[in-house]
């Protein structure tokens, strides 16, 4: 069951820099007003970040995001890793229609992502607290 | 590709459970149309010992159907009718009879809403284990008795975890006949991990026995409805009733229709007075807690106290003793849960825990979130339940989560159309309604 809302080409144009480029950390994505499409939210994704906690906070309290963060870690072993990790943010203040609009068109945000290493569905900032994605990334799974 | 929902012609949305059809327009926060599912009628069967009234009334339908009379809605079986029996299409959540869904359905759509249905497309919701058979027979009767333009299927387990904005969620559902568990994975059912019982019936039966069942302080209550009384005085708590039951009608009242009102009485005891306790059963905690008065039809009123919270209890633990009376016994919501992780992955366990959504009108019972939370997080201290506050939301997540799904543009291009429908037949349901 889906929603039918596309990716916009921009967005995995955006994705692509990231996961090819490195030339960003992170971009938030959003479905657009229309409702039609899953777009780059520019007014979140153009900031400096450099720390995953300042990046944390720009998700916003009351309305569900998707977010790609190039996780960077020590691994245990040691040496340097990068994963990417998609952020499913959705609080437990959106509205039920947003709920419903980002769940159902996960899939298909997921589909055109690929290279995606850890998943996080989220409803609170604990949720996605940097340790919680640490273990996460070092476990390999969602 | 079709071109219907959008802004243009709104769909419809119908959900069909065990103890109401709700029906109504895409978008709407409420279903227009909330009729009983349990519908009266008069037998055709000249074998039944049943009266035949009103033969000369007889609607479209009777020709070809097994019924007389159809008695639907508001005015349905809630109405004592000479003769009248009472009868439900829906086995253990699955529609079993399909010969009553037409009129329901025509009932609450051209009847209640005033909606022509050959106008609108139409979203239906199924429960998770429904079965191809009968999702196909749904397709059938939508296209070729209604013809609709255009037809979807929904998953309720899936409607219910996107409602609460989950792509994996672990969903409990507690209607007025089943209770379910339902993993979901990415937008998907994981069947392995689905598991149902007819917990909600036991419930019942419960509250039924320590009704009828005298106790020291009262004797057994007796669950006459409203309709087979006459007259009635106001009596003291506990004291002996003082009423007329409506002679004249006793012998032309068939047994179907008195099992269905006695079940409603029940029903409407349970949603004032029934109550789970959260922290789990302890005689001291369910005595402390404040009795609640309660007037049956008869005039009967009496305080329940301890006895409100061994209905509730039934959900979360059967005694030793009934279990081994009755081997048969539904799965209770710790059995449910515990069946269904253990079908699960390890490593995905944690994340369905974490996604927990309660919902079904089932859940509403008193305390009832507080105590599955409990009950969860002594074995996964992380649980985190997703229970809607807001009751519509709880009662028809189902219904809610497709009203907001069709009325979403993009949504008409997974509508089946009328055409597909006609070059493909049933096997386009399965291919489209994943």
């Amino acid at each position: 069951m889906a929603t039918g809302v596309r990716v916009s080409s921009e967005s995995i144009e955006a994705y692509q820099n990231i996961k090819l480029g490195k030339k960003q950390k992170y971009i938030v994505f959003c479905v657009n007003d229309s409702k039609t499409e899953i777009i780059v939210d520019k007014a979140l994704s153009g900031k400096q970040i450099e720390k995953y906690n300042d990046f944390v906070d720009l998700l916003p309290q009351k309305e569900p995001r998707w977010a790609v963060y190039d996780f960077q870690f020590e691994a245990d072993g040691g040496g340097q890793r990068n994963k990417l990790v998609l952020i499913k943010w959705v609080p437990d203040d959106a509205g039920i229609r947003p709920k419903m609009l980002y769940a159902g068109s996960n899939d298909e945000l997921r589909k055109s992502l690929d290279g995606i290493a850890v998943e996080v569905q989220a409803t609170d900032y604990d949720e996605v607290a940097y340790e919680i994605v640490l273990a996460k990334a070092k476990q390999g799974t969602r | 590709m079709v071109n219907y929902g959008g802004d243009e012609v709104s769909a419809l949305v119908v959900d069909i459970g065990t103890s109401s059809v709700r029906a109504g327009y895409a978008g709407d926060d409420t279903p227009r149309a909330i009729i009983p599912t349990h519908y009266g009628y008069m037998s055709t069967n000249p074998d039944a010992d049943v009266l035949m009234g009103d033969t000369g009334e007889n609607n479209a339908e009777s020709s070809k159907s097994k019924f007389a009379k159809l008695y639907i809605g508001q005015s349905g079986p809630s109405i004592w009718r000479e003769g009248m029996e009472v009868a439900n299409p829906i086995v253990d959540g699955l529609i079993n009879d399909f010969s009553p869904i037409k009129p329901l359905v025509d009932h609450a759509i051209s009847d209640v809403m005033r909606c022509n249905p050959a106008e609108h497309p139409i979203l239906v919701t199924e429960p998770t284990w429904n079965t191809p058979a009968n999702r196909e027979r749904m397709a059938e009767i939508m296209f070729e008795e209604f013809q609709v333009p255009a037809f979807y299927i929904a998953n309720t387990g899936v409607l219910n975890a996107f409602a609460a904005g989950k792509g994996t969620a672990f969903v409990v559902d507690v209607g007025q006949a089943m209770a379910s568990v339902t993993p979901v994975v990415d937008g998907f059912v994981l069947r392995k991990g689905l598991v149902y019982s007819s917990l909600p019936k036991l419930v019942r039966a419960h509250a039924r026995h320590i009704l009828v069942t005298p106790t020291p302080s009262r004797s057994g209550i007796a669950l006459l409805p409203q309709q087979m009384i006459e007259s009635k005085n106001a009596v003291e708590p506990n004291m002996p009733v003082q009423f007329t039951a409506r002679q004249d009608r006793i012998p032309k009242t068939t047994e179907t229709w008195q099992s269905w009102a006695e079940e409603r009485e029940i029903d409407e005891w349970i949603q004032h007075c029934a109550a789970v306790l959260d922290q789990g059963w302890n005689d001291a905690a369910a005595q402390s807690r404040p009795p609640k008065l309660y007037e049956f039809p008869t005039g009967f009123n009496t305080y329940f106290g301890m006895e409100r919270y061994q209905v509730g209890e039934q959900f979360f633990w059967h005694s030793p003793a009934l279990v081994a009376s009755n081997p048969n016994l539904p799965k209770n919501i710790p059995a449910l849960i515990t069946e269904s992780l253990r079908a699960c992955d390890a490593e995905l366990r944690q994340v369905l825990m974490g996604n927990v959504v309660l919902t079904g009108g089932g859940s509403q019972f008193a305390g009832f979130a507080d105590r599955l939370s409990n009950e969860l997080t002594r074995t996964f201290p992380h649980a985190k339940i997703h229970a809607p506050g807001n009751p519509i939301e709880r009662r028809y997540g189902g219904w809610l989560g497709g009203s907001i799904l069709a009325s979403l543009g993009t949504f008409h291009q997974l509508w089946i159309s009328k055409e597909e429908w006609q070059e493909h037949g049933k096997s386009i349901v399965g291919q489209r309604c994943k």
